[in-house]
């Protein structure tokens, strides 16, 4: 044989856990020491598997007797020889192994720029954190000033910010193999400062165009942040299978959405008794101009039709429900 | 505005007549001749007192309310004979129940001498809160009314006698003086300085000779001997008119709505006929009723520690027309509070939070399924009037129906200035039940009014 070939032992997200350089002609696979790879999983056979060159199929990997028998990757039924063209991925035991050849190609060198970016963007985020944070605190604030009504919230939200990061580093570390910190730091991040950014896109525009049924509905978006920012969190675990991770995440948003919008829509919810000039702010950012007196109470008159409907159906309810006692 | 509330509720007299105990009293009497009741030779009573109520006792009745279904007491009230022919005089809030849910109510007498028997509804006055009713047996003596004229027939300061059965510990009678009518009430009400407790609603307060002078209704909470009574010649109207009628109304709860229809009527025609006045707010002028019949509040937050760093200056109008429908609604509260506030060191943005915090606390309770639809709201910024002098306004209004009575309405409308960034005048109005289109007029001329002080 004499080419080189690299035999790689994967993990179960097919992360790469060790390499194997061999030179022979044929490579022997197995938990036994005499082997050119050795394994060490209780389901392998001490001689389990061999590699072996065939003039015409190229590298051919043959069971060698093993109780628990060889498999292509992700099939059920066992195979006596699996040919290894195709970058295929073949299963013994518990263990997958992969074999590729000198002349795999491979991807391009990563500029080192690209990374530094990446430090820029964290260092971006975490000041315009810093930034908003007590900005917002500020803006709101009408009590008595005291510093710890600013470093309260702060600490708060660094709490929060650093133990959602966490658990993604924890998951990331034990799916990926790698905790990548500054990534799930940066996307937590980027999701409170986009809250923030969104929240006061809807307060401006709830109060500046007087969309009273704006706020109700705030909370789709906030639920539609959190999906994407979960989303980018498992990309940043492992980037196959993007669609079904995005058809899992907006199933579950879906479902927070429908659950808050039947919510609003339940008669008895009493949309309307919450929200009635809740959310001020300074009369400059009104958005649209003034309606005429004649407008305004043209719409107001337009409710009485919803309340003699409201009336109207309600009313059977109650009148069946105090009949029924009647003889 | 949340300690306005407060002292709101300190100023509205609260109903009397909703205890539920077993009866215990039992005792017999002979049935007295007519009214004016004379000393007798062989037992002279030692005192006024004991004189009325010897005469009055066969004519007193305590009134029960029934669960038709167990046959016990809901709850009990007092009224009083002032026919032949078996018809008696209580408190519409004592048979409401009964004429509001006839099929899980019915109603019952206990009479001094221990005697039961089923009453009948005739009549109701919800704006007097007075009912008739007729007994199953005829033929007792009864109370004659005290025609002198009121208010000035009656002198303040003569000694009545009020009667009836507190707290179901038996017939009692209370000694205490007349004091007129009930100054800034909507309601005619005299001021009955004697002790009427729960248990007497529906009674009679005679003079001394024996002659009805009003009907027991209310007592003030949290004070003391401040109790009210329904004028007597409330009462004999409305005895004259169910005498008239040849047949009692089958559906009270229709006709509670008719009556309720009538007097909200009234009671808006009247406070348009009144006229509002301009008050000052700071640099706004805002209306406010011109009705003897409000009680008006102000309140201020300058003498907060620590400083407040917006102050508030609000005044808070109320009419003096709670009505009760049913144990669980009463309504025809009419009112007004203005608010002027002003940012002392709060920038723009503060003081707009500032805003949203106060009205946080401002929609007041919820609401009951049972009277009511949820509220329908709708708010916008408003160019409310045709004049230049006044400031842009952000307008809120809620309405909620009222389930049972077609065309009554409760409105809330709260309107804010937005002409300036660091001080605003809050204007809220309730109207409760109120027709629709009477809530707009009567909120578009106010909100008109709202301008910048001349």
């Amino acid at each position: 044989m004499g080419e080189v070939v690299w035999i790689e032992v994967l993990s179960r997200h097919r992360d790469v856990i060790a390499r194997h350089r061999c030179g022979d002609d044929v490579v022997r696979i197995g938990r036994a020491y005499d082997n050119d790879v050795v394994i060490d999983d209780p389901y392998v056979a001490p001689h389990h598997a061999r590699i072996v060159r065939h003039p015409a199929d190229g590298l051919i990997v043959e069971d060698l007797g093993s109780l628990n028998g060889l498999f292509l990757d992700r099939e059920q039924h066992r195979r006596d020889r699996v040919a290894l063209g195709d970058d295929r991925t073949i299963r013994i035991g518990n263990t997958r192994l992969r074999v590729r050849t000198a002349d795999h190609p491979v991807a391009p060198e990563r500029p080192a720029r690209a990374e530094a970016r990446h430090g820029i963007l964290l260092a971006a985020l975490i000041a315009a954190t810093l930034a908003l944070a007590p900005l917002g605190e500020w803006l709101t604030d009408t009590a008595e000033p005291k510093p710890s009504r600013y470093l309260l919230p702060m600490l708060g939200l660094s709490i929060i910010v650093l133990g959602w990061t966490a658990g993604w580093a924890v998951l990331s570390r034990v799916f990926a193999g790698q905790a990548q910190f500054e990534r799930n730091l940066a996307i937590a991040l980027s999701g409170v400062v986009g809250y923030w950014l969104y929240h006061g896109v809807v307060t401006v525009f709830g109060f500046g165009l007087a969309w009273r049924g704006l706020a109700p509905y705030e909370a789709t978006g906030m639920w539609c942040l959190i999906a994407l920012l979960v989303f980018m969190h498992l990309h940043a675990i492992g980037p196959s299978r993007p669609w079904l991770k995005a058809a899992v995440v907006s199933a579950l948003a879906g479902a927070a959405i429908a659950m808050n919008v039947v919510n609003q829509l339940d008669p008895l919810g009493g949309v309307d008794q919450t929200n009635l000039l809740r959310n001020f702010l300074p009369p400059a950012l009104r958005l649209t101009g003034l309606r005429s007196e004649g407008a305004f109470f043209g719409q107001v008159r337009e409710l009485k039709a919803q309340l003699d409907r409201d009336r109207a159906t309600e009313f059977n309810e109650t009148a069946a429900a105090t009949q029924a006692p009647s003889k | 505005m949340s300690p306005l509330r407060a002292i709101a509720s300190f100023c509205t007299a609260v109903v009397i007549g909703l205890v539920a105990v077993t009866p215990a009293a039992r005792a017999d009497s002979p049935a007295g001749p007519t009214v004016v009741p004379s000393p007798d030779a062989a037992a002279a009573p030692s005192s006024a007192a004991e004189r009325v109520y010897a005469a009055a006792r066969p004519r007193l009745l305590q009134i029960r309310t029934l669960v038709a279904a167990a046959g016990r007491q809901s709850l009990i009230g007092s009224g009083f004979l002032v026919s032949a022919d078996g018809l008696a005089i209580t408190n519409y809030h004592v048979v409401a129940q009964v004429a509001l849910e006839p099929a899980l109510y019915r109603l019952e007498y206990t009479a001094a001498d221990g005697s039961t028997g089923k009453l009948a509804l005739l009549a109701i006055d919800l704006a007097n809160d007075l009912a008739v009713v007729r007994l199953d047996r005829t033929g007792a003596p009864f109370f004659a009314f005290d025609t002198r004229t009121l208010p000035d027939g009656v002198p303040k300061g003569e000694r009545l006698y009020s009667m009836g059965n507190p707290l179901n510990l038996g017939f009692t009678i209370v000694e205490g003086t007349h004091n007129g009518l009930v100054e800034r009430s909507y309601t005619e009400r005299l001021h009955f300085s004697g002790a009427i407790n729960p248990g007497m609603s529906g009674g009679p307060t005679v003079t001394a000779d024996g002659r009805v002078v009003g009907v027991n209704v209310a007592k003030q909470l949290g004070s003391d001997l401040v109790s009210f009574l329904v004028p007597g010649g409330f009462a004999a109207s409305l005895l004259a008119r169910a005498r008239a009628e040849s047949t009692p109304p089958t559906n009270f709860r229709a006709e509670v709505g008719t009556q309720l229809a009538a007097w909200q009527a009234t009671l808006y025609r009247r406070l348009a006929d009144a006229g509002f006045r301009e008050t000052p707010f700071g640099p706004y002028q805002a209306p406010e009723s011109a009705a003897p019949w409000f009680t008006c509040w102000s309140q201020t937050n300058s003498d907060q520690i620590p400083k407040p760093r917006a102050t508030i200056n609000a005044t808070t109008c109320n009419s003096e027309t709670r009505l009760f429908v049913a144990n669980d609604l009463a309504t025809g509260l009419i009112s007004f509070t203005h608010s002027y506030i002003r940012s002392v060191d709060l920038n723009a943005f503060q003081f707009a939070s500032f805003l949203s915090q106060q009205n946080q606390l401002s929609w007041i309770g919820g609401w009951s399924r049972k009277w009511n639809t949820p509220r329908r709201c709708h708010e916008d910024f408003v160019d409310a009037s045709q004049s230049t002098h006044h400031p842009a306004l952000r307008v809120g209004w809620c309405a909620r129906a009222y389930r049972e009575f077609d065309d009554l309405y409760d409105i809330w409308v709260m309107a804010v200035t937005q002409d300036s960034a660091s001080h605003v005048l809050v204007s809220r109005l309730n109207f409760q039940a109120v027709g629709y289109d009477a809530g707009i007029a009567l909120t578009q001329k106010l909100l008109e009014a709202v301008q910048w002080a001349k």
